[in-house]
């Protein structure tokens, strides 16, 4: 290389990358403060159902004032009869303020607090775990929630010949009405359910999961009791008491036990997991009890020591 | 009338296609917009401008075909437009305070040189620029830039080759100082 141009060059490296490289910490601030005012920007853009409907509320009584009135008021109702048609959200938010919004397919909601529940068009209801992520897609035969990282509790409105999916990175839940919880997390997804019967598929395989069941794709996901799973639920009690009523229909006196036990506040968490069949609980010593089904009773606490999938 | 209702930012609504390509792209489209202009409020303006854009507008096809190369040129453009802008307001604001003589900060040397050169790369072509500022800001090899930017090494180099000698023309007084 020429002595010229190297010097050259050497000046170029020098004063084009003056100012260094960002440092990590500083990209990530930025990054907040532009995503923050990207959505702000975006928000007040953004098509919004709910804020149209109230505004042809207030419009409608503004009618009464006068003609005036009543020209701009048609004219509004006809602009938003027209966006309505153009917008078509699959699930309305409801935030735990009482605002609600619009979700619109494939739009990104995440939820930094417990407490934001969403309502899909087929009727089914959807509670957020804190910092949890979800969109909504349009399936072959009903909606699609897919669940990027958090946890949600799904009561799926009966489906009139369609399904109702929920899809992790790693598993596909398909449902046609019932009441099961989903975890998705880094290493793997768990499905719970509470009420009905939910079709779980991991890959090839696919299997039907029932109230109590617990099924997840990755061996390091903590077994939790259903009181567990929907703990940290505003509606939390409600649905232990669906559960227990839940295992009451299954006739089993075992399980049945097991409902009234997970929907007593005092009911010891972590009991209700899935029996593994090479590691049954032992008989006690000049004891009775042990295997399969077996619970565990002590002053004031009632403990599952495991629970098998009722056989269809 | 109602006012429309921001939602809260704890529950935030973007589209997921939008949101990957900002994630997977945003560092660069910084390094690039803070490289050049060395401000972060600037290189924030920047980022959330061609952002923006992307929001509020039919996605370009250039952007289908290639993402990165498209938001890295649309970095350096928006970039560039800025120095240029911030360098016609100095100029400006330096013919009505003459008289004032303020004294140069000390490392105002080393800033207009750099100010200088952009300067000067603006007045090149946006892709002769875009090249320039692969290599001698981000440190990519010929065939790094060449992937980028959808091209060949042939017209990298030869780019490369024409661009320093039209940048020497450009800031020839001012490398004469350069010690």
């Amino acid at each position: 290389m020429k002595p010229d141009r190297e010097r050259f060059e050497k000046m170029l490296y020098r004063h084009l990358g003056l100012f260094g490289s960002p440092s990590a910490g500083q990209l990530d601030a930025s990054r907040g403060r532009i995503l923050e005012r990207l959505r702000a920007r975006y928000d007040a853009t953004a098509p919004n159902d709910d804020a149209r409907v109230i505004r042809v509320s207030r419009v409608a009584n503004a009618w009464r004032v006068g003609l005036v009135a009543a020209t701009i008021a048609a004219a509004i109702v006809l602009m938003v009869t027209a966006s309505r048609e153009r917008v078509d959200a699959l699930g309305t938010v409801e935030m735990a303020d009482g605002s609600r919004n619009s979700l619109r397919p494939n739009v990104v909601l995440r939820s930094s607090e417990v407490g934001t529940m969403l309502a899909l068009k087929d009727g089914s209801r959807l509670e957020l775990r804190a910092n949890s992520e979800l969109s909504l897609e349009r399936a072959v035969d009903g909606i699609a929630v897919r669940l990027r990282t958090g946890g949600l509790i799904v009561t799926a409105a009966k489906q009139h010949g369609g399904h109702l999916y929920v899809l992790t990175k790693d598993m596909t839940v398909a449902v046609v009405g019932t009441m099961f919880v989903v975890n998705a997390e880094s290493i793997g997804s768990r499905v719970t359910v509470i009420e009905g019967e939910v079709r779980v598929r991991e890959g090839t395989s696919e299997k039907s999961v029932r109230p109590g069941q617990q099924v997840s794709t990755a061996p390091a996901l903590a077994t939790r009791s259903v009181r567990e799973e929907v703990g940290w639920s505003r509606h939390a009690e409600a649905i232990l008491a669906a559960f227990a009523k839940g295992m009451a229909e299954t006739g089993d006196a075992a399980l049945v036990a097991l409902g009234q036990a997970a929907a007593d506040p005092e009911f010891e968490a972590a009991s209700i997991k899935q029996c593994d069949p090479d590691h049954l609980p032992q008989t006690p010593d000049r004891g009775r009890g042990g295997g399969a089904n077996s619970v565990q009773l002590t002053p004031g606490r009632l403990r599952a020591l495991c629970v098998t999938p009722r056989r269809s | 009338m109602l006012a429309t209702r921001v939602p809260r930012m704890a529950d935030e609504f973007f589209p997921q296609e939008f949101d990957d390509l900002f994630q997977e792209h945003y560092v660069l489209t910084y390094r690039t917009a803070y490289g050049i202009t060395g401000r972060v409020e600037d290189a924030e303006d920047v980022v959330q401008t061609i952002f923006l854009r992307l929001l509020q507008r039919e996605k370009p096809p250039e952007l289908v075909k290639n993402p990165r190369g498209y938001l890295y040129r649309a970095a350096v453009n928006q970039s560039l437009t800025i120095v240029q802008t911030r360098q016609r307001r100095a100029q400006v604001e330096a013919g009505e305070e003459l008289a004032a003589s303020v004294p140069a900060r000390a490392s105002s040397r080393a800033e207009e040189l750099h100010r200088k050169l952009y300067d000067a790369i603006a007045q090149l072509r946006p892709k002769a620029a875009s090249i320039l500022i692969l290599r001698y800001l981000h440190n990519y090899s010929d065939a790094e830039i060449a992937k980028l930017l959808g091209t060949s090494r042939g017209v990298i180099a030869v780019t490369l080759f024409r661009s320093r000698a039209r940048l020497k023309k450009l800031i020839g007084a001012s490398l004469g100082e350069e010690p």
